[in-house]
């Protein structure tokens, strides 16, 4: 094992109820000095700071859909999982694992079937503007401008409109769109749309950002830009962060620990921490080394899923 | 610009065929209008200002049945969309009711109303209500999950869901509704103005009617189309392109 990684405890895959995953409490990320450092440390992380107190919490969740001919589908299986205050966790998965049911969940914008989330200690009951997800779609309201979709949250809330104003100007600034105040969505490039529903986002300063591929439709470049600013203002404004991908590589640039989750029903399959000092970019080679110890892992994931819809199929 | 020239060149040449068909004398000039009669009967009609007093009325009639049906239309359509009970039982029978066409209301407006400004409201009202309160319905019908999702997730609750995401979120197809509405109110108004003496334009077409008057027939069809065409294509259609671009949905408005 790579001193860099610190593969947790591997799940069995073995049928009924299944341990649930613990992490090893390993040392403090400070403390770990990685074999392979990249070039001097930009200072310290919100990680670094967090208190070790858990913000998001789940046990014992299970989400399963029946549809309207009675069919019964199992989402989400037995996650138990804890999330640290200002964590940066990312969750990979073949597509269908049930990431963005996971997000969903958080955000209260969906229940568990059974099991209990709770955030900060208290039982999550419905949406909060505490939580905040970034849909994959974004849903930027095209009918408001740019400022107008960034008020949005304050708004709901109450903040009088100077303040509103105000508050939506600091974070267009730091997502460099203060320009682009009056634009309208449909003005706006792939990337710049990214940026505006990260800003209306942070704008009620939620504890917890939960993203949801908010990079997945982008090209590479626009990716790699909006990497380095989601970690810039990860480290300004020191939410924790759920953020699900399907792009390893992508999810060991920006993770303090990379989630693994098999095929329906999604279950957490293995856990990575990464060790690698920040800044980080995708093309690192510790990066790209990394991605690829989880990516074979992944594959086998997405083999194992495709075998059983395969022979699923054949036995009809 | 090669648009308004090929509609001047038709026009021209509509009325050249026009004129000759009426100069060939194929049929008799009493069933056969022609475009000179025409003009004189609309000249002769504002003249005497009974053509203004029929577009005065029957404006103010269908802006009243109109309005009636805007608001009356958008309520029940909310209300459908709202509830899974509603939409299966009453959205069906107002599916069904749709597909009557207004004069068959002229009957049930007389026997309930009499002959009085309120039938011909009423008739217009059933024409328009139906199309309002079924595109409502559509409309929020349609809104896109995910912009009511952000709108929760953003902390929108109860009412300020309504007015900040699902109302504007839907305005697109509630234009086309309004739009919809207004052109079935219109035609409406016409068929229970037809019912007895009431001064509006639906009533002059029976007068053309009653005088054997080709001629003054005509011109109010002409008026009634140009109105009708007035608000739908002017206003309407800038109404609905303006609100297309701001909303960045493609707009296949052509004007």
């Amino acid at each position: 094992m790579t001193n860099y990684v610190l593969d947790l405890f591997n799940r069995s895959m073995g049928g009924g109820r299944v341990a649930p995953v613990e992490i090893v409490e390993d040392e403090p990320m400070a403390s770990t000095k990685p074999a392979l450092m990249a070039s001097a440390d930009s200072g310290p992380r919100p990680a670094d700071e967090s208190t070790g107190k858990e913000s998001i919490s789940l046990s014992g969740v299970f989400r399963s859909y029946t549809n309207s001919r009675g069919s019964f589908t199992p989402a989400l299986q037995n996650i138990d999982l804890e999330i640290e205050q200002g964590e940066f966790v990312c969750i990979v998965g073949p597509s269908g694992c049930g990431k963005s049911t996971l997000l969903h969940l958080i955000a209260g914008l969906d229940r568990p079937t059974t099991g209990e989330i709770t955030v900060d200690g208290a039982p999550v009951k419905g949406p909060g503007t505490d939580r905040i997800l970034l849909f994959q779609e974004l849903g930027l309201f095209p009918w408001l401008t740019v400022r107008q979709n960034v008020e949005f949250g304050l708004k709901m809330a109450g903040v009088s409109k100077d303040e509103r104003r105000d508050r939506a100007r600091v974070f267009l600034r730091m997502v460099h769109l203060s320009h682009f105040e009056d634009h309208y969505i449909h003005q706006l490039s792939g990337g710049m749309k990214q940026r505006v529903a990260l800003a209306r986002s942070l704008a009620l300063r939620p504890k917890i950002l939960l993203m949801d591929e908010p990079f997945a439709a982008l090209d590479a470049q626009t990716r790699d830009m909006l990497h380095d600013e989601l970690e810039r203002i990860w480290k300004e404004t020191a939410p924790t962060i759920v953020f699900v991908t399907h792009n390893v590589r992508e999810a060991v640039r920006l993770g303090d620990r990379v989630l693994l989750m098999s095929f329906r029903p999604g279950r957490i399959k293995k856990q990575f921490r990464i060790h690698l000092n920040r800044p980080r970019h995708v093309e690192d080679s510790d990066v790209a080394y990394l991605s690829k110890e989880i990516l074979g892992q992944l594959r086998e994931e997405i083999d194992r899923s495709f075998n059983a819809e395969y022979s699923r199929e054949e036995k009809r | 610009m090669k648009k308004s020239v090929n509609q001047i060149m038709f026009a021209a040449g509509a009325l050249v065929v026009w004129e000759g068909l009426a100069l060939a004398k194929i049929w008799p000039p009493y069933l056969f209008p022609t475009p000179q009669g025409v003009a004189q009967s609309l000249y002769d009609g504002f003249k005497d200002h009974s053509l203004l007093i029929g577009i005065g009325v029957s404006l103010r009639r269908v802006v009243i049945g109109y309005v009636i049906s805007v608001v009356l239309g958008i309520l029940l359509g909310m209300a459908l969309a709202s509830n899974k009970f509603l939409e299966d039982t009453l959205g069906r029978v107002i599916l069904s009711l749709q597909s009557l066409p207004s004069s068959c209301w002229v009957p049930i407006a007389l026997l309930w109303f009499g002959l009085s400004e309120t039938a011909i409201i009423f008739v217009t009202i059933t024409g328009s209500l139906l199309a309002v309160t079924q595109a409502t319905k559509s409309g929020f019908d349609n809104v896109p999950r995910i912009l009511s999702m952000a709108g929760r997730n953003l902390g929108a609750k109860g009412p300020q869901m309504f007015w900040h995401v699902l109302l504007p979120a839907s305005l697109p197809y509630l234009i086309d509704g309004l739009r919809q509405g207004w052109a079935f109110a219109w035609r409406s108004l016409i068929t229970g103005e037809m019912i007895y003496i009431s001064l509006g334009l639906g009533q002059l077409l029976m007068t053309g009617r009653d005088l054997n008057d080709i001629n003054l027939v005509v011109a109010v069809m002409v008026l009634i189309a140009l109105l009708g065409y007035i608000v739908d294509g002017v206003l309407f259609r800038k109404l609905d392109s303006s609100i297309r671009q701001k909303w960045g949905m493609a707009t296949a408005a052509t004007s």
